[in-house]
């Protein structure tokens, strides 16, 4: 009975030593924050440059007890610094070269700065480099998943996105159906190294890795605003409502289409290709034609523009003639494109909101 | 007491945002995806100078072995203007940590910058318009002043509102001369070296600079003469938007600068007349050719050549105002300044 009074007295002190632990321990976390022992200023909080350059990581690092050891790293990057000598103990100014590796990844990388003091406390800082590299001149958005498409159309595959600032791109873009997934590249014609795309692992942020990178849903049909930022890796895809009137009519003014060997710089119906307005967006335009020498024709390029079927009033050339990325309307210059005898089966579509016009082989 | 089990390895942290550009009392928030092979035990979040301290136990949550943290926190309004490190402390039942840290940055991405010569805080009030003096942004963050420095060792600062220097006004960083800060309290000058035209370009989230000397201009590209031709000029009651001499005013060619005019010149209803305001261009006394308005009639910044807007409707009395007219026809700026 009395084993059992003194076991019952020990529970009950043990309970109440953990209870008064427990809030001891939550006064602590909530109110009283501990002070840091070691505290860092003027740190390179953010380094943008580029690939294969080193950088230099600056902080000063201030210790009350003195400092034992600073070290830097960050093992991706095989930066692995230990420092244990300081002139001033209590007071160090870091200053270490790092080299961003040639094949570092196309991301933000963090490089971790820690102290420790005599007492053995420890802080930390980071220091994040972004990359130079990733401020391409010219980013495109795919609305396809397969990478022969990427190659097989005429031009307008995958569409060039508005550079509006350093690393930040945007588009405005209308999705024909529902469902559709887009990505995004530097290089027109692939998917490998860059596509950039949403992190499997984080489905806010994007990956750079073409071969990891997952495609962003448009749920619906419809206008959006994409927007990406290839710093901080990050995107956002907004609805969109595109103001003002849309052309009632537009038409394919030029030569090199297979089925209209009359056509030849005409600017009048039946010698101009009128293409069909969608049904459900008054901007957008589409026609199936097929390129190619006409018969009885000898030229070899196709040359065209595209008209409001309005004289030579209101017109769209383009940003180049061979390659075009862009409509320029009132501006621009002819397309001269080399065509055979053999016609070649294209769906043009053509959004007059954005300018943006694609070839897409049938 | 609660045994937890052995947790060997740290935790895994991932941040979702590790860098995030916000305003000043806007609200923001930090993400990460934590994991660990055991168990997850808590998370803080501290940043000492914002006051936040906060440890959130995965108790409740059974510590668990993925954890997607969504934090909540306000940007204070008295936030200082540079990169704020909000540490993120994670830590699993065996007691291991891992860390990772938010660089929590104001939007300094501003629409326009402007160049002082000053930071005498009158001076920004003192003109009837071109001080500060605009600057070109080139990109997001990227700003580039072109500036004719008129002597050596001339000081110049940044700001990115036309009537104060609070709380922001970039200047060289005191702790290190390769950068600026944006702290009117500590900046320092950028001090230009020599006479001349310089650019001077930089980046308000890196805080990175640069200032190159230009070329000389040709000066035989510069107009022999420069003029302005308007009304409401109280010593000229008959230049009613008459365009050749006597009814222009000429102005006085700087010796050493030929691209560079001034004159000190008094606004006001001249006696005789009954119009109440002031409308002016600049032009080469030629006609009606070659000639400079200006971007925004009512508000000037910069002056467009064969082009732009009258620069006017400036009230004016029976009272003059004296002002002394300095146009830059290289940089296309031009300043009124009280005399």
């Amino acid at each position: 009975m009395k084993k059992k009074k003194i076991y019952l007295l020990s529970v009950l002190c043990v309970s109440l030593f953990i209870f008064s632990c427990e809030k001891k321990e939550a006064e602590l976390v909530i109110y009283r924050p501990p002070a840091q022992a070691i505290s860092f200023s003027d740190v390179t909080d953010l380094i943008i440059d580029s690939t294969g350059k080193a950088v230099n990581l600056k902080a000063k690092i201030e210790s009350k007890e003195g400092l034992q050891r600073v070290e830097v790293m960050y093992q991706p990057w095989n930066v692995n610094i230990s420092l244990s000598s300081f002139a001033d103990p209590n007071l160090y100014a870091l200053n270490v070269p790092v080299n961003i590796p040639a094949n570092a990844a196309l991301q933000i990388h963090s490089i971790v700065i820690t102290a420790t003091d005599k007492k053995g406390n420890s802080n930390f800082t980071e220091v994040k480099i972004g990359l130079q590299d990733l401020n391409y001149s010219k980013l495109y958005m795919t609305d396809v998943m397969d990478a022969a498409l990427l190659t097989s159309d005429l031009f307008g595959v995958p569409l060039v996105m508005d550079k509006v600032g350093s690393h930040n791109y945007q588009l405005i873009y209308y999705a024909r159906s529902s469902g559709i997934k887009v990505r995004f590249v530097p290089n027109k014609t692939t998917f490998t190294p860059v596509a950039i795309g949403k992190d499997p692992a984080n489905s806010q942020k994007l990956t750079t890795d073409g071969t990891k990178s997952l495609p962003i849903e448009l749920a619906e049909k419809g206008y959006y605003k994409i927007s990406v930022n290839t710093l901080l890796l990050t995107y956002k895809v907004e609805k969109f409502t595109p103001g003002g009137t849309a052309f009632n009519q537009v038409a394919l003014v030029g030569r090199g289409f297979y089925d209209y060997p009359n056509m030849n710089w005409q600017n009048t119906l039946p010698d101009i290709i009128l293409l069909d307005k969608d049904p459900s967006n008054p901007f957008l335009f589409t026609k199936q034609i097929k390129l190619g020498t006409p018969t009885g024709q000898t030229y070899n390029t196709a040359q065209f523009i595209l008209t409001t079927n309005n004289g030579w009033t209101n017109f769209w050339r383009f940003d180049d003639g061979l390659n075009p990325e862009l409509a320029v309307f009132n501006g621009g210059t002819n397309t001269d494109i080399p065509i055979t005898t053999t016609p070649l089966n294209y769906l043009f579509v053509f959004d007059t909101y954005t300018g943006r016009i694609q070839a897409i082989k049938q | 007491m609660e045994k937890l089990p052995d947790a060997p390895n740290p935790p895994v942290v991932r941040l979702s945002n590790e860098i995030i550009i916000t305003t000043l009392g806007s609200d923001f928030f930090m993400e990460a995806d934590l994991e660990d092979g055991v168990g997850l035990k808590s998370f803080t979040l501290r940043y000492d100078d914002w006051y936040l301290y906060n440890t959130v136990l995965l108790k409740d949550s059974s510590y668990p072995k993925t954890y997607h943290m969504k934090y909540k926190f306000r940007m204070p309004d008295t936030a200082a203007n540079k990169i704020h490190s909000i540490s993120l402390i994670t830590t699993n039942v065996g007691g291991k940590e891992s860390t990772g840290q938010f660089k929590v940055s104001l939007n300094v991405d501003f629409p326009k910058m402007y160049l002082i010569e000053s930071t005498d805080p009158s001076k920004l009030t003192n003109d009837l318009f071109g001080i500060p003096m605009v600057i070109n942004k080139t990109g997001s963050y990227s700003f580039e002043a072109t500036y004719y420095s008129k002597a050596a060792n001339s000081n110049i600062w940044f700001i990115p509102g036309k009537t104060s220097l609070k709380p922001i006004m970039y200047g060289v960083d005191p702790s290190n001369s390769a950068k600026l800060t944006g702290d009117f309290a500590t900046a320092k000058p950028i001090v230009i070296p020599g006479t001349g035209y310089y650019k001077i370009s930089f980046n308000t989230l890196t805080l990175n600079y640069s200032v190159q000397q230009l070329p000389t201009p040709n000066p035989a590209n510069a107009f022999p003469q420069v003029a302005i031709a308007g009304m409401g000029f109280y010593d000229y009651p008959n230049m009613y938007w008459q365009n050749t001499l006597p009814d222009i005013i000429l102005m006085d060619k700087d010796p050493v600068n030929p691209y560079v005019f001034t004159k000190t010149v008094r606004l006001g209803i001249p006696p005789g007349q009954t119009y109440n305001v002031s409308q002016f261009i600049f032009t080469t006394n030629n006609g009606w050719t070659n000639f400079w308005r200006f971007d925004n009639g009512a508000d000037p910044e910069f002056t467009v050549p064969n082009g732009g807007s009258t620069g006017g409707d400036f009230p004016i009395t029976n009272i003059p105002v004296t002002y002394k007219v300095t146009f830059d026809s290289y940089l296309n700026r031009c300043k009124l300044e009280k005399q």
